[in-house]
């Protein structure tokens, strides 16, 4: 156990070396080539007592870094970060290794949420756009809630198979009606096409700061209760006879967890597989105690996203968005991992 | 005189029951399940439950420990309403190894035992010293330490519910509740289990409460039978009062003979199949 726990403080030292990194590439990368030491620079004279600094570097560049490629950089990460911990929540209380952030109808929900506020044409989208999509991932995943917990009995209530069932069905409630506002948004339809497909561009700070603000949170409870998702995730009987308020955890960790995927997907839209494919692939590393697994996979989703992000942003010729990036790479790999067998 | 009255004062302070059941009903939506049960579970004591599929055994381990609330009665637990306790504290109290021991996640062997102490163990403590000792000497016990870096995932049936009993046992609790626990292990490892939980019973006053399929293995290694049928207790008493021919076919609707084995140095039921009728 002590041997693992160190490997763990390893893999995390490292994944967060390379995410900086990263993050300084990328910033670095783009329209305008900015070299990479130019823009530790321009970080650095951002820092407060650092101001005399900025008088010696080229006029634009602190802009195109600090207000166009670091917000979007770093809402990539914690969006990348937070839809992974996202999946390793629901993929421990569902007790099912291929549950993702959206198998409770949270992404559908959001998705309605937007088209509504896309179609009514709600004047200043910046702010109702993502408004919207939060509240419709809020109130279905109530809803979702509420229809698992009235089983047969007492016992089956919150149960996966329950919560799986009420997310497939109110899931597919949502998407008819999803179809219904796209037939009748005439001319914004493609508007609604995009928004589904998911972006980053075009982010703020006030993006960032919303984004981490749920992540630390999140992580902060994820991490009290990983050992208890531990036992959960064994299985609700034996974890109840093993001393976990079973119901009780289930709902603060379904909470946390859809909070998390909520404010993704109003943040840039809907992005598969991250939230899948990340936890399962951590495993193979980690194994499946949960207080190795969220640090190192919430630092590898970080840094999976924000290379795809990278990749579309700045290395291909137009920018295509994230989410069919993430469904093309991730898709054929977790075909792999399926066929390999090891889907564990 | 003195000395005796302390002895006799102090005896009758310890006369609760280690586990009470009063007046307890439960259903399902409105299939009743359990109706009026009383009983009293004495310390050091093997208990064993029989009965038929479906007569309200699981569902009476399940009120027993808490993770039901029965609709009327209650369970009293030491002297403690168990409505009113804590996961944990009941956890400190009772041990369960269950029917189901499918696990999703390739946890090692070691990880799943290890889960055993989680209510000793504070929210960001590591395991203590004393945690791996009482892992590993139970490991030794069970016949787990074999396996004890394989994943969970890769074992059979039979070798998963030895380390789910593992778990149990590293609980360390006053009562054990086994529910079919030994219904895909091999006969040897059976025995081996039955005789360590037995001398648990003996030795440290401990209380099993076991759901049986298996009467004869339930003849041999319990000190009480009870006898379930639809949702009531229809007999329960010293293994050799209520080994009767009567009780089983009442129960089971099976033709039985009961005889003493002096090699089990218990009575034995013996079946026969149907066209010798």
């Amino acid at each position: 156990m002590c041997r693992a726990t160190v490997s763990t403080s390893w893999a995390v030292v490292l994944l967060s070396l390379l995410l900086a990194g990263l993050i300084l590439i990328s910033a670095s990368m783009g329209y305008v080539k900015i070299g990479f030491f130019d823009i530790v620079r321009i970080i650095w004279s951002h820092l407060p007592g650092a101001e005399e600094m900025r008088v010696q570097i080229n006029s634009t560049w602190p802009a195109i870094v600090m207000d166009v490629r670091l917000p979007r950089i770093l809402t990539c990460t914690a969006v990348g970060a937070a839809l992974s911990l996202s999946g390793v929540l629901f993929q421990g209380i569902l007790l099912n290794p291929l549950a993702d952030p959206y198998t409770l109808g949270v992404s559908a929900g959001a998705a309605f949420g937007a088209c509504t506020a896309i179609l009514l044409n709600l004047g200043a989208a910046f702010v109702s756009v993502p408004l919207f999509a939060f509240a419709g991932a809020c109130l279905t995943l109530f809803f979702v809630i509420f229809l698992s917990c009235t089983g047969r009995s007492r016992t089956t209530a919150l149960s996966s198979n329950n919560l799986i069932l009420s997310g497939i069905i109110v899931a597919a409630i949502l998407s008819a009606g999803i179809s219904f506002l796209k037939y009748s948004a005439d001319e914004q339809v493609s508007i609604i096409i995009f928004w589904l497909m998911g972006s980053f561009a075009s982010k703020t700070w006030m993006d960032v700061l919303v984004t981490l603000l749920f992540l630390v949170a999140g992580f902060i409870i994820a991490l009290l209760f990983a050992r208890d998702l531990n036992l959960i995730s064994i299985g609700e009987r034996s974890a109840s006879s093993l001393g976990v308020d079973t119901r009780k955890v289930t709902l603060l960790l379904l909470i946390t967890g859809s909070m998390l995927a909520a404010v993704s997907v109003s943040v840039s839209g809907i992005i598969g597989f991250v939230g899948l494919l990340v936890p399962h692939m951590v495993r193979f590393i980690t194994g499946p105690d949960n207080r190795s697994l969220i640090p190192v996979a919430m630092l590898t989703g970080a840094l999976l996203l924000l290379g795809a992000d990278t990749i579309t942003r700045a290395v291909l010729p137009h920018e295509i968005p994230i989410g069919i990036i993430t469904a093309l790479i991730g898709g054929p790999v977790f075909c792999w991992i399926f066929k390999r067998g090891t889907l564990r | 005189m003195k000395l005796s009255f302390f002895i006799v004062a102090d005896q009758s302070a310890m006369v609760g029951y280690m586990v009470e059941l009063k007046e307890v009903s439960f259903a399902y939506d409105l299939y009743s399940v359990i109706k009026d049960i009383s009983f009293n579970f004495d310390t050091g004591c093997f208990y064993s439950i029989l009965g038929p599929n479906g007569c309200g055994k699981t569902t009476l381990l399940d009120l027993l420990i808490g993770h039901l609330k029965p609709i009327s009665g209650k369970v009293v637990l030491q002297e403690h309403n168990i409505a009113s306790m804590s996961k944990r504290e009941i956890a400190k109290q009772i041990a369960l190894v269950s029917q189901n021991y499918n696990i999703n996640f390739p946890f090692t062997v070691k990880e799943v035992v290890m889960m055993g102490r989680h209510p000793y163990i504070g929210r960001f403590a590591n395991p203590s010293m004393e945690d791996i000792e009482i892992v590993n000497r139970v490991m030794e016990r069970t016949g787990t330490e074999s396996f004890a870096h394989r994943k969970i995932t890769d074992l059979s049936g039979g070798e998963r519910q030895r380390c789910v009993f593992a778990r149990a046992l590293c609980q360390d609790t006053p009562l054990l509740f086994l529910d079919e626990a030994f219904s895909n292990m091999d006969i040897s490892h059976t025995i081996r289990l039955l005789n360590l939980v037995k001398r648990e019973v003996k030795e440290r006053d401990r209380t099993v409460i076991s759901v049986f399929h298996d009467i004869n293995l339930a003849a041999i290694w319990s000190d009480v039978l009870i006898f379930m049928k639809d949702g009531k207790i229809v007999a329960s008493g010293k293994t050799e009062d209520v080994m009767l021919e009567s009780i089983i076919e009442e129960v089971f609707h099976v033709k039985t003979e009961i005889a003493y084995s002096h090699y089990s140095c218990a009575r034995q039921a013996h079946f026969r199949a149907y066209d010798h009728d």
